[in-house]
């Protein structure tokens, strides 16, 4: 029977790995319509009392890349040898951050804000964050056609690349999915150590390639820049814009296969703990 | 517990522990995440620290047909329990099993947005309840006629008043094709006529369904209920089938020791009240006024609400010892408003000429804010009296009119 269930004493976390996956595309595919018109409602009511609308979504990038553009005309930091124009450059890293970025944050701020639907829902929690994550998905749309619009502006041909530019981008939406999941558990249970790593995440933005190039730091910071996972998973969908040849694809491919492992311990926490943990919001 | 197909709810000694303490319990919950985390998995059951039980073994069975009360004074674990059977809490102990859709009429606005119309709204709640979008296209005629909206419809639901936001979430979840459905704290639907209307769909969706519901209003309950299950600190202390029977359990072993008259009641809201009629007087709620049938009856009771406040309805009703309620006092009949904003309110009601016939009554007290409908004061059966006299009938009412004998000539009238 479709709604036939069965909760007894800690059956939760006996979920294993596979199940959690299978649950998570099954919500999925079940809640497909819900998902889709709870993403439109919440992007419809973004801007419907925004005077400058969807425009919006254009100047939170432009203000990342003019603050970067400022210190480099400024001589402040040398991104080192970029190929094309700086510009290009850090557009292209500072939208792939910010799918990475704001997609963590989106979700894992998600159940305190909403702690009343959170709680109450009939469906389950799983469908509000794969919501929030495609109402990211739409809000980016317009940030990566920027990207083609000043490349077309600076005369940089598009190669074949370009292709599997949206491919390249999955393992930053499953990273960014996987650290939103946890941290909105934590952020229920461990406000202070889910702010520690929110302030970590946002100092991660100057660890990682996103405005200089990855051979570009020496000491500490190349040691750093060499194991963050995020150096590989940012530069690469970029290169896939711009001209010249693949590099760090062997590193890419180990990062993409760790964030998979991590995003279905991820699923798996989630679903496993998410009762006994949002059974805690005072609602 | 039998493997009937008709049984849609199986709760079998279930428990659920909660913590007093609201550092403990998150530091409880780090640790629960940890683990759970790490794939450990734990079947201790034992109470932590500051840990209470507010379901303790809990079992009831709920089939096809079924109506059942749930009764209990505040914290006896009524909204617990109805929580544990949505899924909204995890079980720590027993087993919670659902042969089908439940629809919680406890948070049926819930999702809707007042930026978008009515229309848009339907979408969303019904596709939240399972619904696709063809199958809501079907039912969002129905849906907007029974929520008596078709003039607002288009318009966005932040210009709906908490009554028509209310009777729109309950026509969706009634079109949401339920097995089990659930009401926590009675039904705020609007007025008087619509809470009428749903009630009477809910009493001709039994046939179909099973619902639960949980109500401070023993009229609400025993208007609808087929079944009562009284609870106590988290236990079932009694279940019956005869209604009646139930009710009668839970006013005098819960009720009384709950809301007695003349002292503080932290429960109800009520902090005192007084029966009078011309020559008696009293202010306790074990003790009965002797009464005539056409006597003056009056109640002065005073009460407290959580916040300072003058947009109050009040409402007394009279209950007979069938426990059905014959009569109701309602400040908006009356036109009554409560002119003092404030916490506390004294109020006096005089019924000049009572016309009930021969019985035992008892009073109930509900005062409502008139802003969101929710109750701010509970108090049932605070009083009682007796009507001595009156001629024998089956009808509640016996009313007084102005009698006269005409002179009557044959040869003026015509047939």
């Amino acid at each position: 029977m479709k709604f036939q269930k069965k909760y007894s004493a800690h059956s939760k976390e006996k979920l294993g790995f596979l199940a959690a996956v299978q649950i998570f595309f099954s919500d999925i595919i079940t809640y497909r319509s819900l998902i889709w018109e709870m993403s439109k409602m919440e992007l419809k009511a973004q801007y419907k009392n925004s005077f400058i609308g969807v425009a919006w979504l254009f100047f939170m990038p432009l203000i990342n890349v003019a603050i970067w553009l400022l210190l480099n005309n400024g001589g402040i930091f040398n991104p080192g040898n970029t190929e094309v124009p700086f510009t290009i450059y850090v557009i292209i890293g500072s939208t792939c951050w910010i799918f990475f970025f704001a997609l963590q944050d989106s979700l894992s701020k998600s159940i305190v804000q909403g702690s009343h639907q959170f709680l109450l829902s009939e469906f389950p929690r799983m469908v509000i964050m794969c919501q929030k994550a495609t109402t990211h998905l739409v809000t980016m749309i317009l940030p990566v056609i920027l990207c083609f619009v000043v490349l077309f502006l600076f005369g940089i041909p598009l190669t074949p690349k370009v292709l599997i530019f949206p491919l390249t981008l999955l393992p930053l939406f499953l990273f960014g999915f996987a650290l939103g999941l946890l941290l909105s558990l934590l952020e229920v249970v461990a406000v202070d150590l889910a702010k520690a790593l929110n302030r970590l995440l946002s100092a991660l933005l100057f660890l990682t390639p996103v405005a200089f190039t990855p051979d570009r730091p020496s000491g500490m910071l190349s040691v750093i820049v060499k194991y963050n996972p995020l150096s590989y998973l940012v530069c690469v969908p970029r290169e896939m814009l711009l001209p010249g040849a693949f590099t760090m694809s062997n590193m890419y491919l180990a990062g993409a296969g760790v964030v998979l492992l991590f995003f279905i311990f991820s699923l798996r926490t989630f679903y496993a703990a998410e009762t006994k943990i949002m059974e805690r919001l005072s609602v | 517990m039998t493997g009937n197909a008709d049984i849609l709810l199986t709760v079998d000694t279930v428990s659920k522990k909660f913590s007093r303490n609201l550092r403990k319990s998150m530091a409880y919950g780090i640790g629960d995440l940890l683990r759970i985390s790490l794939g450990i998995q734990s079947n201790k059951n034992e109470l932590k620290e500051k840990e209470f039980r507010v379901i303790n073994k809990l079992s009831l069975e709920l089939k096809r047909g079924d109506i059942l009360g749930i009764l209990g004074v505040n914290g006896a674990g009524k909204t617990t329990l109805l929580r544990l059977i949505s899924g909204i809490y995890s079980v720590d102990e027993g087993e919670i099993q659902v042969n089908g859709k439940i629809v919680s009429l406890f948070a049926a606005t819930l999702g809707m947005h007042p930026l978008f119309t009515g229309r848009e709204n339907i979408y969303v709640r019904a596709a939240m309840y399972g619904l696709s979008r063809a199958e809501t296209d079907k039912r969002i005629d129905a849906i907007i006629a029974y929520a008596e909206l078709e003039n607002f419809i288009d318009s966005p639901m932040g210009i709906y008043s908490s009554g028509m936001r209310a009777r729109l979430g309950f026509a969706i979840a009634i079109h949401a094709d339920a097995d089990i459905i659930i009401i926590d704290e009675g039904l705020a639907v609007g007025d008087m006529g619509f809470r009428a209307k749903a009630f009477k769909t809910l009493r001709e969706l039994k046939e179909q369904t099973a619902i639960l519901i949980v109500s401070h209003s023993i009229s609400q309950i025993s208007q609808m209920a087929n079944r009562i299950m009284v609870l106590e600190k988290g236990e079932k202390i009694f279940e019956t089938t005869q209604v009646q029977k139930g009710i009668d359990y839970y006013i005098n072993n819960c009720i009384h020791s709950a809301a007695v008259a003349g002292s503080a009641s932290s429960d109800s809201g009520l902090v005192s009240s007084t029966l009078f009629s011309k020559n008696q007087k009293t202010s306790e709620s074990n003790e009965s006024l002797q009464l005539d049938h056409g006597d003056e009856l009056g109640v002065e009771f005073a009460f407290r609400t959580p916040a300072a406040t003058d947009k109050l309805v009040i409402q007394l009703e009279l209950v007979n010892s069938k426990l059905e309620t014959v009569a109701v006092v309602h400040s908006e009949t009356a036109k009554f408003k409560v002119n003092q904003p404030g916490n506390s309110h004294q109020i006096r009601v005089v019924i000049p000429q009572l016309p009930l016939r021969a019985d035992k009554y008892k009073i109930n007290i509900t005062v409502r804010n008139s802003e969101n409908d929710l109750p701010v004061v509970i108090a049932h059966a605070i009083h009682s009296f007796v009507v001595k006299s009156g001629v024998h009938s089956t009808a509640h009412v016996q009313l007084m009119a102005l009698w006269s004998q005409q002179h009557f000539d044959p040869h003026t009238s015509s047939t």
